[in-house]
């Protein structure tokens, strides 16, 4: 028998063989997807490997789009069922955490409109005018410049209470940007706006946080 | 005159009453209150468009318009480098430790995934059960060999109440009330 004809099939074996002996917190991130990708429902251990290394995200993103829910750990336990329903559908595993990103996004945009059934301050399908209006171009930090020695700390404090003050719709289309790292189109999709909202709510966003924030920035 | 971005977030804070950002704004007052001369509508556009350069979200003009800006304009410079030390400490921003431990996550995401189906799965067996009960009933001739089952041994009919019932409720709605109403319609 020529060794010339093997190869390339017994590369492919070997690979599958190792893969399925590998302890599954040695297996790379994308060989772990491709593992919860094989049979009808991801197996177990690999499952419980891919939380352990993906939760931090996911709280990551809840955090920013809700920062005042109480029930984010609830919330991000349903994230991990819609993926392990839905994980097989994936069809480019190397885009596992932007597909991860989206999932949880949309989870909130679930509960957000189920919340805001129940009580509607602010409204996503109030016009956009209005919510847009609600923010104005000039808005100046009343804060003292602070001292040079100003603690990293104190810093984050003041741009998590900045993110936290932004108007809903604001907050929301800048952590989709910034966070999640979405272009304009994914997220006028995703909000149901226009580009040009999205490019706009966008900027006033940034506009009040860095004015708000201008001597930290400066600093 | 290249409008001046510091001067405008620093100076012009009176123009506007800032409490009025709450919300509930009308929207011919929201309009009115963004009335900006065409100076500030310049500031305005060159932000966003700053904005939308940062994110890469611009036209080969509009990159070309930013880049020129950069290299003439200091307060623009300025501008530039705030927003991109915003995004520097918004993207590495701390956030709160977990309020949980992940194994817990991982053993709840388990027990609710475990539990779903198995209660899918008893929904479905009781469906069939009924199914099964219902074709029973129906085949069974009316002879004296079905009631006496029941008289004989009322407690084998225990586990079966529950859908007893189910059966019944058809039978007792269908005679409604509001069917008798016309009869007594004036003729």
């Amino acid at each position: 028998m020529s060794r010339e004809s093997l190869p390339v099939s017994w590369s492919a074996v070997e690979a599958i063989a190792t893969q399925a002996a590998m302890p599954v917190d040695k297996l790379s991130n994308y060989d772990l997807i491709l593992q919860c990708q094989t049979g009808l429902r991801p197996g177990k251990s690999v499952f419980a490997e891919l939380i352990r290394r993906y939760q931090s995200h996911v709280e990551k993103v809840l955090y920013h789009l809700a920062p005042d829910w109480s029930d984010r750990a609830d919330l991000s336990q349903e994230v991990w069922i819609r993926v392990y329903r839905n994980i097989t559908r994936l069809q480019e595993p190397e885009k596992f955490r932007g597909w991860l990103s989206r999932i949880a996004t949309n989870l909130f945009y679930d509960e957000l409109r189920k919340r805001k059934r129940v009580s509607p301050p602010l409204s996503l399908d109030a016009p956009l005018n209005l919510e847009d209006g609600e923010m104005s171009w000039d808005v100046a930090s009343d804060d003292p410049r602070p001292d040079d020695e100003l603690a990293t700390q104190e810093f984050y404090e003041k741009l998590r209470e900045a993110i936290a003050d932004l108007p809903e719709v604001f907050r929301t289309t800048i952590v989709l940007r910034e966070i999640e790292g979405m272009a304009y189109e994914e997220i006028a999709e995703l909000t149901g706006v226009s580009l040009g909202t999205v490019k706009s709510r966008i900027a006033r966003a940034r506009q009040r946080l860095q004015s708000q924030l201008q001597p930290y920035l400066e600093a | 005159m290249m409008p001046n971005f510091n001067e405008y977030n620093e100076s012009d804070s009176s123009r506007f009453d800032h409490n009025k950002l709450d919300q509930g704004k009308l929207d011919h007052e929201a309009e009115e209150r963004t009335q900006l001369t065409s100076d500030e509508i310049e500031k305005r556009d060159r932000f966003e468009l700053l904005s939308a350069y940062l994110d890469g979200e611009v036209t080969a003009d509009e990159k070309r318009q930013v880049e020129v800006l950069l290299a003439t304009d200091p307060a623009m410079q300025r501008l530039h480098t705030r927003l991109m030390k915003l995004r520097y400490s918004f993207r590495s921003l701390p956030v709160p430790p977990s309020e949980q431990p992940v194994e817990q996550t991982v053993a709840q995401v388990f027990a609710k995934i475990e539990r779903k189906p198995r209660r899918m799965a008893w929904g479905g067996g009781l469906a069939i059960a009924a199914l099964f009960v219902g074709a029973l009933v129906g085949i069974v001739p009316r002879t004296e060999f079905a009631p006496s089952m029941a008289r004989i041994q009322p407690e084998n009919a225990v586990p079966s109440n529950g859908l007893m019932i189910a059966l019944d409720r058809p039978v007792i709605a269908i005679p409604k009330a509001t069917v008798a109403t016309p009869s007594s319609l004036p003729q």
